[in-house]
């Protein structure tokens, strides 16, 4: 079997596993197993704090599970989108308020300074922190941090992010220049040393 | 400090972040479990209001027209392949079919029901037996029928939960909620009236086996399809189309020997027990009336835009949603009470629904809030009457003349007195 029909036939398995999954427990279970993850993973990148994260994980499950036997999707390209919608609402939802917020810029901010008395042995190439970039995404809107995070932490494609944020790929190509571009002027301007950085 | 310059270096950047993407331990192993009671408990409900849209058949739950229409083109096509008629003989050997389904004390047989457009299907091994019992065993656990006594008994494993459903009131002609018993009296009554609404769709072929099909209309919009075998005259398929509501009945094998046990099982003593009543007594205007008041102290003081079957659902998805805005998900114990207020909100529906077209029915109530002063929500003709019943917004009752009705209705009455 060539690499290619082994991929489709994996491809079709899994397409049939996600029409499954809408009636049948271990089906959902396996493409819980096989998502859990990535969609950790991408709440943690939009909310830093991991107990928030998992919270926000629980939500994006039990969401599934109670709405899966209305989601229309056939592939799993289907699924990941709506996975991935599913987890942008929840992660929105969660930082909405300003107090939710300001606790997790909080946490970043403290983070940021146990990590820089802990790890100064770092090389000045290796020395981005996770906390200051986080500060510095976490002051763009909702749906441009969504755009970083998949785009960039998650390795999604632009057409694939543009089903999920009902959007078109060239805009968001040109959205992401724009927002690489404020995120820089963040960055600079949250350096050491530099105003803006000492409150957040 | 190190600063990116160009989407590249962006990407460098992110990769060379020490971030440590564990998460909390246990949390995968908990969280599965408790998405897979929650994915157990969604069934639960929606088992129980597929039970309820099969027994509120021919209301609003004509919903799946490609089911309808895949279902008509079917029959059409077989009939229009040409396959032979069994002219002359049609009748008898449909009394021989009804016969052998009608004379059994026992079968058992696989089922799926598919409970709507875009719905998914569900499976189910259903065993039977006299007088009137079912189980029916799916991965999500067992549901118990007993027709005798009016009752039902859900048992979900992965909830460690049993539902118990008792009806009261059921009037004497009602149909079994029991779906094989429920098929066996509709085959006899129409053999009984001579075979006038059933169609025989000839012969062909399943599985290898000969088999010889009849439809039979019992409704507009409920059908049943049956395929026999054409030597023995078994059932080899059996398809009910009820609205939108479709299952169907495969492995069926009459006759069966059947585990008593089945029908009685041993509850563990760890599960909880929850139980509910339905009232299966004809709904009176009271319940209509209960109906509106429950929608409009729980959905912001407003009765619904329409009366409808899916009302419920977006009953359930507000009553969800406030859940959530209060910041939790809600739990079993919310879920418990939730389901029996809509149980009993269905009567109001029920009744709202059977009123036959003779009673010029009209809902005016979409966008009025609750106890807003002369604001008439809702009227109709009760059979026999010359008058109105007209529910105003604060769900008082008036009886009133066809001339005093609101204008519309005016209208309407004056354009049946003129037909």
């Amino acid at each position: 079997m060539s690499e290619m029909q082994a991929e489709t036939k994996t491809t079709s398995n899994i397409d049939d596993i996600v029409v499954r999954a809408r009636t049948d427990p271990q089906a959902l279970g396996s493409l819980y197993d096989r998502y859990y993850d990535r969609v950790f993973r991408y709440c943690l990148h939009r909310l830093f704090v991991k107990e928030v994260a998992a919270d926000v994980t629980s939500s994006v499950f039990l969401s599934v599970a109670t709405h899966i036997r209305d989601f229309e999707g056939a592939t799993e390209d289907d699924f990941r989108n709506w996975m991935y919608a599913i987890s942008t609402r929840q992660a929105d939802a969660w930082i909405r308020s300003t107090k939710r917020r300001d606790e997790l810029l909080k946490a970043a901010a403290m983070s940021g300074r146990l990590k820089v008395a802990r790890e100064s042995h770092c090389e000045p190439e290796q020395a981005v922190e996770w906390s200051w970039l986080y500060r510095a995404i976490a002051r763009l809107k909702p749906k441009h941090q969504t755009l970083i995070a998949l785009r960039f932490f998650e390795d999604v494609p632009y057409e694939q992010i543009a089903r999920i944020l009902h959007s078109k790929p060239a805009s968001l190509r040109v959205m992401t220049v724009r927002v690489l571009d404020k995120l820089r002027r963040l960055l600079e301007k949250s350096q050491p040393g530099k105003a803006g950085d000492a409150h957040v | 400090m190190h600063m990116f310059s160009s989407n590249e270096d962006f990407e460098r950047m992110i990769k060379n972040l020490n971030i440590d993407r564990e998460a909390p331990p246990g949390h995968r192993q908990e969280l599965r479990r408790q998405m897979l009671a929650a994915f157990a408990e969604a069934r639960s409900r929606e088992g129980l209001e597929t039970a309820w849209r099969v027994r509120l058949k021919g209301m609003s739950i004509m919903r799946n027209w490609t089911i309808r229409v895949a279902a008509a083109v079917l029959i059409v096509g077989v009939i229009g392949a040409g396959v032979y008629w069994l002219k002359g003989t049609q009748s008898i050997a449909f009394a021989d079919v009804v016969r052998a389904i009608a004379d059994t004390r026992t079968a058992t047989f696989k089922s799926t029901t598919v409970p709507g457009k875009g719905m998914p299907a569900m499976h189910f091994d259903g065993i039977y037996a006299d007088p009137g019992r079912m189980c029916m065993v799916s991965s999500q656990g067992t549901v118990i029928l007993d027709s005798q006594q009016g009752k039902l008994t859900n048992i979900i494993p992965s909830l460690k939960r049993v539902m118990v459903v008792t009806s009261k009131n059921m009037p004497p002609d009602a149909e079994s909620p029991n779906f094989f018993e429920t098929l066996r009296t509709r085959l006899q009554k129409a053999e009984a009236q001579g075979g006038k609404n059933v169609t025989a769709l000839g012969r062909k072929e399943i599985n290898g086996r000969g088999v010889v099909g009849y439809r039979v209309k019992i409704a507009d919009d409920d059908v049943i399809t049956i395929w026999a075998d054409a030597e023995t005259k078994l059932p080899v398929t059996v398809e009910v189309t009820t609205g939108s509501v479709v299952n169907t009945m495969t492995d069926i094998v009459l006759g069966a020997a059947v585990d008593e046990k089945l029908f009685d099982p041993q509850i563990p003593k760890d599960y909880a027990v929850q139980e509910m009543v339905i009232d299966m007594s004809p709904p009176t205007e009271a319940d209509l009336i209960d109906l509106l008041k429950t929608w409009a102290s729980h959905m912001g003081g407003k009765f619904p835009d329409k009366i409808r079957q899916s009302m419920f659902e977006d009953f359930s998805k507000a009553q969800g949603q406030a859940f959530k805005d209060s910041g939790r998900e809600p739990a079993m114990e919310d879920i418990a009470p939730l389901q029996k207020l809509i149980l009993s909100m269905t009567r109001g529906l029920r009744f709202y629904m059977e009123l036959p077209k003779g009673s010029a029915k009209h809902y005016a109530g979409k966008g009025v809030k609750l106890n807003t002063p002369d604001t008439p929500i809702f009227w109709y003709r009760p059979e026999k009457s010359e008058t109105y019943r007209v529910i105003y917004a604060d769900l008082t009752v008036k009886d009133m003349p066809p001339d005093q009705l609101p204008k519309s209705q005016q209208d309407e009455e004056d354009q049946r007195q003129s037909q």
